[in-house]
């Protein structure tokens, strides 16, 4: 939208669509609270009654009044957002029990984790362990994040079991590292080469975006499988922070997206990184898309599109599950994991792009949405800037 | 049967019938077939093929969940080249008055 276009009408409704998205986080803020006693009863079946001592551990007795162990209620930073568990020890220091409260993974990630044995092959581990991933811990490809948060809580709450319950001697805490390696890299230098691309015009443009696209395409698509999605955006929204030395990469795909936006109107991550906007575009090489969309159509596709944005928003506010209204495909493309539904949604799309140029990007993706919203928000708010002056 | 010589001789001869009759329908289209475009039609064609075989394969050996999702895959990838070959090859045509 431009701003000649910040209409009246344009501006009641973006009003209303966040005024909604602030009323749905609240509501799910509100109504998520869990009972932890099932929990507590499931991580330490042996246990009759607890006791608690202190915000978040436990000790279980035995009907005989026997001290059966500790649990503790720990959360670390999965693929979605917070990942909560409960841990249980026994006296000696030994993993004993371990239950998942909360997670608001990926639900075929954290089904691929479930199936793979997760978190119950960490039993028996002792809080002496090193319990870090790809040492003494098998990582699963494609869940990295989600088996890492799922180790790093039972590494965390067993040693400050062991340490402050037992009076055990555990190995001092391994200090966050910052993970800065060849994705980040080449996501920065992916940001930088496409905004200069798009800001300056010079006869190597269009080869040079291809180059970029197609990088997109294999190296953030199908190596690392990590686009921007919906759900990094519903966990900037729900405030399911990362931290930043261990998910930089979440931080760069986020913050690019809006930095460049912001200061210049430039969705760089559209025009010349999206893994999914370059499997369409060589679809509709391919099939010499260029056919366009009826005046009129195209612009009721274009406000069902923002509707659909909007409820997947709010969905994912309310139940407070940033994945849990995901409907993006790229996980049947890059990964070869869906529902079926997905699958002939992909199927769909890719003909579809044969004909018409990135059918995905403008009638369904979220992320073109937001950076819609973002685009007339900048134009409205310069506008009142210049008016103000 | 698929180990009888006669059906692979068959199969030969189907083969050498569909060549001709590809010939045939270009020169009847007013294609300009040159090496290059009969090489990525036969390879398109070999596709083809194996997008219909395989899946069959897996179906004939109790695997029809997995041969449904090759033939889809498949499928999808078969006709997005087959769409580009059709544009390669009616590049230069030479339409009849």
């Amino acid at each position: 939208m431009s701003a000649a276009r910040t209409k009246p009408r344009d501006r009641i409704l973006a009003m209303l669509a966040m005024a909604t998205v602030i009323v749905a986080w609240f509501l799910g803020y509100s109504r998520h609270a869990a009972d932890l006693l099932p929990y507590l009863e499931r991580a330490l079946p042996e246990a009759d009654r607890f006791e608690s001592l202190s915000g978040d551990t436990w000790a279980g007795w035995t009907v005989d009044s026997r001290l059966a162990g500790y649990v503790q209620i720990g959360a670390a930073d999965g693929y979605g957002g917070p990942l909560q568990m409960a841990v249980a020890l026994d006296t000696g220091g030994t993993v004993i029990g371990i239950t998942i409260i909360d997670q608001v993974e990926t639900p075929t990630f954290i089904g691929k984790v479930l199936r793979e044995g997760y978190p119950q092959a960490l039993l028996g581990r002792s809080v002496g362990d090193p319990l870090l991933l790809g040492q003494d811990v098998d990582g699963i490809s494609g869940a990295t994040y989600t088996v890492s948060a799922m180790v790093e809580n039972v590494r965390r709450t067993s040693r400050d079991i062991g340490e402050s319950r037992l009076g055990l001697k555990v190995p001092a805490p391994h200090p966050r590292s910052l993970r800065f390696g060849w994705p980040e890299i080449m996501l920065i230098a992916m940001y930088l080469v496409g905004f200069l691309n798009l800001r300056y015009a010079w006869p190597g443009r269009a080869w040079l975006r291809w180059l970029s696209l197609l990088m997109g395409l294999v190296m953030i698509g199908f190596v690392l499988n990590q686009p921007l999605t919906l759900a990094f955006l519903n966990r900037l929204l729900l405030g399911f922070w990362p931290a930043w030395q261990e998910q930089l990469y979440w931080y760069l795909l986020v913050g690019g997206l809006l930095l460049f936006m912001l200061i210049d109107d430039r969705n760089v991550y559209c025009d010349s990184i999206c893994p999914f906007g370059a499997a369409q575009e060589c679809v509709g090489k391919i099939g010499g898309a260029r056919r366009e969309t009826d005046a009129r159509v195209a612009t009721r596709l274009k406000w069902a599109h923002r509707v659909l944005v909007w409820l997947a928003v709010v969905t994912a506010l309310v139940l407070r599950h940033p994945s849990i209204s995901s409907y993006e495909v790229f996980g049947a493309l890059f990964d070869f994991t869906g529902s079926r539904v997905l699958f002939v949604l992909l199927g769909l799309v890719l003909l579809t792009s044969l004909v018409y140029r990135r059918p995905w990007c403008r009638y369904l993706c979220p992320i073109t949405a937001f950076a819609d919203l973002i685009r007339f928000l900048r134009s409205w708010g310069r506008d009142q800037w210049r008016r103000a002056r | 049967m698929f180990s009888s010589p006669f059906f692979w001789f068959l199969m030969g001869v189907v083969f050498v019938l569909v060549a001709a009759g590809a010939r045939a329908w270009a020169t009847s289209l007013g294609l300009r077939m040159t090496w290059w475009k009969w090489l990525l039609s036969a390879a398109w064609y070999g596709l083809l093929m194996l997008t219909v075989s395989m899946p069959m394969t897996l179906v004939g050996e109790n695997e029809s969940s997995a041969g449904m999702r090759v033939l889809a895959a498949m499928g999808l990838v078969t006709v997005i080249l087959g769409v580009g070959l059709v544009r390669v090859l009616v590049r230069g045509r030479v339409r009849s008055a």
